[in-house]
C-alpha cells in the first residue's frame, strides 16, 4: 500500500516511529508533530481508515483526577512497515534532488563483471 | 477573575458545532475525544506563559471547526451547480413563458393556452422554491462560520 506523503503526514509518522509500540493521544501528537488539531485528527482518521493505525480508549483510572478517558493511537504492523518505507523513499528523493542527480536504478550493466 | 470555565465553555460550543458535520454514530466519540484535551491544554505545564493557554484552547477547538467548515464549503460546490442548473433549466424559462402568456405579449384566445400557461407558472414556482432551498443550503454554513470566527476573535481578545 502507498500513501501520499505530505509534510504533515511525514511529521506524524516520524513521531509514531520514535517508539512504534507506544500509545499516543491526539494532543501529545499535536505537540510532538507541531500540527494544528484540524490537520492532525483528520489525518489520524485517514490512517485508521486505511488500516495503518489503530485506536483504543484509555481504561478508566483512579489517578486520572476526574479527567475523561483519552483515545490512544498507534501504528499497526502494516502501518509501521509502510511508514518506514515511505520515509526512506522520501529521504532518498530528497537526497537525489539536493545532489541534482536523477534517481538511479539497480539495473545490471551489460558486459560488466558481476 | 478565573476565565477557565468560560474558555472551556466557548471551546466546547465550537466543538459541538464541529461535530454536527460528522455521522451520528461518530459524533459522541469525536466530542468526547476532543473535549478531553481542552482541560489538558488549559493546564498544560509545557505552555509556560499562562496567558497563552486559553488562546491555545480556543485555537484547538476553532481549528476543528474551521476544518469541518472548509470541508462543508467544498461539498457546497455541488449545491452551487445544482442551484445554477435549477435556475437555468427550470425557473428562468418557465417564468418567461408564464409572463408572456399572462401579460398579453402573445394574444391568447382559447382556454387551453391559458391553462397551459398556468401549468408553466406552477412549474416556475416549484423551480423557484427548489432554487431558494438550494441557495439557503449554500449560504447558511458560510454565514455561521463568519459569526463564529468573529466570536472566536472576540474571545481571544478578551
Amino acid at each position: 500500500m502507498r500513501v501520499k506523503l505530505t509534510n504533515a503526514l511525514e511529521r506524524v509518522l516520524r513521531v509514531f516511529l520514535e517508539d512504534p509500540s507506544a500509545d499516543r493521544y491526539g494532543y501529545d501528537l499535536m505537540k510532538a508533530a507541531k500540527l494544528p488539531s484540524g490537520t492532525l485528527y483528520p489525518m489520524l482518521a485517514r490512517l485508521q481508515g486505511e488500516g495503518l493505525a489503530t485506536s483504543a480508549w484509555e481504561p478508566a483510572r483512579a489517578d486520572a483526577g476526574g479527567r475523561p478517558p483519552r483515545r490512544f493511537y498507534r501504528l499497526t504492523g502494516e502501518g509501521v512497515r509502510v511508514a518506514r518505507l515511505e520515509l526512506a523513499q522520501a529521504a532518498l528523493d530528497s537526497a537525489n534532488s539536493t545532489s541534482g542527480r536523477r534517481p538511479t536504478t539497480s539495473r545490471p550493466v551489460p558486459g560488466r563483471a558481476r | 477573575m478565573n476565565s477557565g470555565p468560560l474558555i472551556l465553555d466557548r471551546a466546547d460550543r465550537l466543538i459541538r458545532h464541529a461535530r454536527r458535520h460528522f455521522p451520528r454514530s461518530d459524533r459522541d466519540e469525536r466530542h468526547c475525544e476532543w473535549t478531553t484535551e481542552l482541560s489538558a491544554i488549559l493546564h498544560d505545564p509545557d505552555i509556560r506563559l499562562h496567558s497563552r493557554r486559553p488562546v491555545r484552547v480556543i485555537n484547538f477547538a476553532a481549528d476543528h471547526y474551521r476544518t469541518v467548515q472548509s470541508v462543508g464549503t467544498e461539498s457546497a460546490g455541488s449545491l452551487v451547480d445544482a442551484f445554477a442548473a435549477s435556475t437555468l433549466v427550470g425557473f428562468l424559462p418557465a417564468a418567461i413563458i408564464a409572463i408572456i402568456a399572462f401579460t398579453g405579449f402573445v394574444e391568447v384566445e382559447d382556454s387551453a393556452a391559458l391553462s397551459s400557461g398556468a401549468v408553466v407558472a406552477i412549474y416556475a414556482a416549484a423551480s423557484f422554491a427548489v432554487a431558494l432551498r438550494l441557495a439557503f443550503a449554500i449560504f447558511r454554513p458560510r454565514c455561521g462560520a463568519r459569526k463564529s470566527l468573529h466570536r472566536i476573535s472576540e474571545t481571544a481578545k478578551s
